[in-house]
């Protein structure tokens, strides 16, 4: 039983065998800028984050319109099979999506940590202000610049 | 890869040099000696800033807190704040602490969410440096460090010999809880590391039991490492050649709860707080102030 014998009724609507894997990545381009477009119309995607998606998307277009590029990228990689070099593009953009993930991710966590400290101390600050009335516990260091002079 | 370079100590009053305190009874003596051009000066008492990163610790805190009581009486010119950073404790923690804080004169900070050692530690010097302290101590919250051992780690900054004191479980005079094997021997591997990286002598690598200078709290306080902070923050220290000295300490085995390494969790930790730790020689790290000052007043200076 052949692949193009068990898609039946749907075979004779999809392009020749050929073209069919630029068929699905155009397909697959196009709901991906379309939900790409729609998740920031609606706010749940920021812009600056749907950039990296929006080059992924476009170089994927790109290069299934332009057939001969795709060859020349395939040949200049050493990859036999052009539509080969097509998902090793997705690959890389994917490296490059997951990357930033994890920049960004990381930003987020030193964000908080800086977040968290500063609100623990100023809370502790508000508690002492509260308790005393006037001066917090804490007295601030003078910028004169200290008496280095110890008692040991 | 070893970045150290000539020192820029601007304060010192004899020269620095890696030092291992070997007693410290002498060491107390020491002190007195080396400090006749300040005993001119108007004395005040040194201030003593005591961090404990405490995260579901509610049954040690209060008998660290009793301890540090008591050095308060052995030491009665020092003014020292504890300041316990209860890191997102989910246990009676904060409950505890706003109850018997004030009954030990502690200041206590609650962070809203666990941030892990390092950023709980980083808070504790921050309070430190705004309380001006002169010499700020990390404790372990679960009472394994030993409150009275802190005169010994607190007396060669003060006497400026050394900017970072460990107290360490492994030079001779040592003692008490010698802990198990697998971990002396990863404390040896970045001992060992250390040394090739940056050219310094700690042995007790894992410690958590030390003492800083205010220039080397106010540096900590802008940056300290998250992840491995004992291991680590060698590194950026030694870089900005703050001088670091041991001092024997005898530590307590934990009195409540257990530790979490394993075999092979401590194999992983190994590989993760070595490369950490090699990364950190070519990381970008704040400069190093002095009192307050930028380095760079300090080095215009005639």
């Amino acid at each position: 039983m052949s692949p193009d014998s068990m898609l039946g009724i749907l075979s004779w609507k999809l392009p020749d065998y050929r073209f069919r894997i630029e068929f699905w990545a155009v397909l697959g381009c196009i709901v991906l800028f379309t939900a790409l477009m729609e998740l920031i119309r609606r706010g749940r995607l920021k812009e600056r984050y749907s950039l990296l998606w929006f080059l992924t998307a476009g170089a994927l277009l790109l290069f299934t319109a332009r057939r001969d590029w795709l060859e020349n990228l395939a040949q200049l990689v050493g990859v036999y099979y052009p539509p080969t070099a097509l998902f090793l593009l997705l690959v890389f953009f994917m490296l490059l999506i997951l990357m930033h993930f994890s920049m960004e991710i990381s930003r987020l966590l030193a964000d908080k940590h800086t977040l968290v400290q500063n609100l623990g101390i100023l809370e502790a600050r508000v508690r002492a202000l509260e308790r005393t009335g006037s001066s917090p516990d804490l007295e601030v260091k003078n910028e004169s610049g200290r008496d280095n002079s110890v008692d040991t | 890869m070893a970045l150290k370079k000539q020192p820029v100590i601007a304060r010192q009053t004899t020269p620095l040099r890696l030092i291992s305190i070997k007693n410290p009874r002498q060491d107390s003596a020491a002190t007195q000696q080396n400090t006749p051009s300040i005993a001119k000066l108007p004395a005040r008492a040194p201030k003593i800033a005591i961090v404990i990163p405490a995260y579901n610790e509610a049954k040690n805190l209060e008998k660290v807190l009793d301890e540090l009581q008591k050095l308060r009486k052995a030491r009665p010119r020092w003014r020292i704040l504890p300041i316990i950073i209860n890191d997102g404790s989910t246990d009676h923690s904060k409950e505890l602490l706003e109850r018997v804080g004030p009954l030990y004169e502690a200041y206590s900070v609650h962070l809203p969410l666990n941030l892990g050692i390092g950023s709980a530690v980083q808070t504790g010097f921050q309070c430190a440096v705004r309380w001006g302290a002169d010499v700020t101590l990390q404790l372990d919250g679960d009472g394994q460090h030993p409150a009275l051992e802190i005169p010994n780690l607190v007396c060669p900054i003060l006497a400026k010999r050394a900017d970072v004191v460990v107290g360490s479980r492994y030079i001779k005079g040592a003692g008490g809880n010698v802990s198990s094997s697998m971990r002396q021997w990863g404390t040896y591997f970045f001992s060992r590391l250390l040394k090739v990286l940056v050219g310094i002598n700690v042995r007790d690598t894992t410690s958590g039991f030390r003492a800083f200078s205010a220039d080397a709290t106010d540096f900590l306080a802008r940056y300290y490492p998250d992840d491995y902070p004992e291991v680590e923050a060698y590194v950026p220290l030694a870089r900005h050649d703050f001088t670091i000295s041991e001092v024997p300490v005898k530590m307590r085995p934990r009195s409540h709860g257990a530790s979490s390494i394993t075999p092979i969790r401590s194999l992983y930790y190994m590989i993760k707080v070595a490369i950490a730790t090699m990364m950190d020689t070519i990381r970008p790290i704040p400069i190093r102030r002095h009192s307050g000052r930028l380095q760079e007043e300090v080095d215009r200076e005639p």
